[in-house]
């Protein structure tokens, strides 16, 4: 709350928000695991440079689940990748900003000592089960890499521990998929696959980006709950990325909304769900699907062209409750109440409602 | 399905493909033009001697007949005789196949060895200077013509270097570094063709396995990237290289004329343009024939190839 206050002062004294945001981060008193400030990625196209991600900064505490919510084009995608230096190297996209993680700039490292730190600290599970498993290899082969990459030890050893993965991830028969090949797994069994990958060397930070999306709505569920219990068991940090709200209650402790490449509301998740203050949030939570909603609300209009971004806040063509002034300046992140950031300057609501 | 029950599959698929080309064989000798028996009876011209021959060889019979006959001998090996030299044609084919196996394995290897790398090279240095050289080097190597390259190649290493044989072809059997040396320079007229369809090939399929997510999961890994791209890659980007590498195959066997002809090589190129000339129908049907079954014994390699390295082959059924 003090260093909340302060910072509303701070930040009206003109200094740059991604400071400002690192001061807010923090009002925790655990030091985070990961800390991104300022990320912006832009990639080259043919009516120019189209900006993905325009400044995004969050902290990630040991052991805690971040969750990023947004829309398709939202950026939390290119987040993500970019978080793992994953994107593709293309000419002319541009990468910008600092990834702490455990001391050191991510985005600073050589190509050699993020391989190292790939794979073994941080893991990835992505979105597309079907296609994330190299079809030309068994999935023991592909569980005991990572193994073998990161840690020395004999094929043999690493096989053994693959067998313990996959039994860790809840898979049917863990010793007969050992010898299978991709293709044979359902979505569901091989999104497990996926996990066993990840989870191989003991990460400390886990990166999601939309592990359920693509399956079964049953089989969102029981990949949810495994992400759960093995958060529990493996005590680490979770970032998880998806389009769906409904998706992020049950596991995210922190929720950031992503909206045209910025984060517009962050807060603790009860916090966001019980008193949301953006207005893209309210429309976001109108369509979570419950029991006794007959119907569910739609925003109006569509996510903006990234080439054309609106003047002042992105939201406001969309928005139910713009004004003229919000035409006029993009609104920055700022505390709207105790651990809540919103970037809306009608926002808390509840004194124009 | 396993590998035995596949190679089985399709080898029964061989069979009614075989009988379908030997019909099409067959055929043919009703579409080249002039009369064998013209040709046969040479000098000595006249109508009653033309009729003869036509007796003799079957010709007067209707197309079936003959078709029965011709499969029935060629079933047991007999494609007949050359009127020319008397020679079997079966001989004649076997004295002439192991130089044109032998040029053709060798201008492979050529092709292998410069194509799948300088494929990979174009694929992972696409965006520089590096990668274009790569491209430059392969639509040169599909588009300089074999004669002329190997007149070059004669010129320099024979005539200036004085490195090399020109022409001729000596059996290994006989001596070997004579026969190593007479190939260099055929092989790699023919081999730098297919390199540079390989070439592509190869960068087309790379480029698109790159950018796929188990690429992307490999990254995320911590792979190495020299791993990633000779492992993870490439294992899936050989796939439809390998087949397009057994096609060329059989193209080289029965595509050298050119260069067989430049360098003088006594191979199937020289069998086959010297029959059509002389209307020598038995060595024409012969050498088609085996030239299409050696093909299609390709094209089943090529499946047996494609199973082996994808996995997803194997669960395919119908």
């Amino acid at each position: 709350m003090h260093n909340g206050t302060q910072t509303l002062r701070s930040s009206a004294a003109g200094v740059s928000p991604s400071e400002t945001f690192a001061e807010v981060s923090t009002v925790s008193a655990a030091a985070p695991l990961m800390s991104v400030r300022d990320l912006r990625v832009s990639f080259p196209s043919e009516d120019g440079l189209v900006p993905a991600v325009r400044g995004v900064s969050f902290n990630v505490l040991p052991g805690q689940c971040f969750g990023i919510v947004g829309e398709s084009g939202s950026g939390k995608s290119v987040t993500s990748l970019a978080l793992m230096g994953l994107l593709p190297p293309g000419p002319g996209s541009i990468i910008e900003g600092e990834v702490n993680f455990g001391g050191r700039d991510l985005r600073r490292l050589r190509p050699e000592q993020m391989r190292k730190l790939c794979g073994s600290e941080i893991a990835m599970v992505f979105q597309e089960p079907m296609t994330s498993l190299n079809p030309a290899f068994t999935v023991g082969d592909q569980i005991a890499e990572v193994v073998v990459t990161h840690e020395h030890v004999s094929v043999r050893a690493a096989r053994a521990r693959a067998l313990e993965l996959l039994k860790e991830v809840r898979i049917a028969a863990p010793e007969r998929r050992l010898d299978e090949y991709p293709h044979r797994l359902s979505g569901g069994m091989r999104q497990r696959v996926m996990i066993a990958i990840a989870l191989a060397c003991r990460p400390k930070m886990l990166i999601a980006d939309e592990p359920t999306t693509a399956l079964d709505v049953t089989v969102q569920a029981q990949i949810m709950e495994l992400l759960r219990v093995l958060q529990g068991e493996y005590g680490m940090s979770i970032i998880l990325i998806s389009h769906n709200l409904g998706v992020m209650s049950e596991i995210a402790d922190e929720i950031a909304v992503m909206y045209a490449g910025r984060i517009v509301e962050q807060a603790k998740s009860a916090q966001l769900f019980e008193n949301p203050e953006h207005p893209y949030t309210i429309g976001l939570l109108g369509a979570i699907p419950m029991p006794g909603r007959k119907r569910l609300a739609s925003i109006r209009g569509r996510v903006p062209d990234l080439h054309a971004l609106p003047s002042g806040c992105t939201f406001a063509p969309r928005c139910p409750f713009v004004e003229e002034a919000c035409r006029q300046i993009e609104p920055t992140l700022h505390p709207t109440d105790l651990q809540h950031l919103t970037a809306c300057r009608r926002a808390p609501l509840d004194r124009v409602l | 399905m396993t590998l035995g029950g596949f190679m089985l599959r399709r080898l029964a698929s061989i069979i009614p493909t075989l009988i379908f080309v030997s019909i099409i064989v067959f055929s043919l000798q009703q579409l080249i033009p002039g009369d064998p028996a013209i040709a046969m009876a040479g000098d000595e011209l006249n109508d009653e001697a033309v009729q003869e021959i036509r007796v003799k060889y079957g010709f007067d019979q209707p197309f079936y007949v003959q078709y029965f006959k011709w499969i029935g001998n060629v079933v047991v090996g007999d494609f007949g005789a050359s009127y020319r030299n008397k020679m079997e044609v079966l001989d004649l084919i076997l004295t002439k196949l192991p130089v044109t196996l032998q040029l053709a394995v060798f201008s492979m290897i050529v092709a292998l060895i410069i194509g799948i790398p300088t494929g990979i090279i174009a694929a992972t240095h696409k965006d520089s200077f590096i990668g274009t050289a790569a491209n430059l080097f392969a639509l040169t190597g599909v588009s300089i013509p074999h004669f002329w390259l190997g007149i070059m190649l004669i010129l320099l290493f024979s005539v200036n270097l004085g490195l090399l044989p020109s022409s001729g072809y000596v059996p290994p059997w006989e001596d070997l570094r004579q026969n190593l040396l007479s190939l260099i320079m055929p092989s790699i007229v023919l081999g730098t063709g297919v390199a540079g369809v390989i070439t592509r090939h190869t960068r087309g399929a790379m480029l698109q396995v790159l950018s796929s997510d188990y690429v992307r999961t490999a990254r995320a890994k911590g792979v190495a990237e020299r791993i990633v791209v000779s492992k993870h890659a490439l294992r899936n980007a050989l796939i439809p290289v390998i087949t397009l590498s057994t096609i060329e195959f059989g193209q080289l066997l029965s595509g050298a004329i050119l260069t067989e002809q430049i360098f003088s090589i006594p191979g199937f190129g020289k069998l086959i343009v010297d029959a059509v000339f002389f209307r020598e129908y038995a060595v024409v049907q012969g050498v088609v024939m085996v030239t299409a079954t050696l093909f299609i014994l390709l094209n089943f390699v090529a499946d047996i190839l494609y199973f082996v390295v994808n996995p997803r082959m194997r669960s395919a059924n119908g």
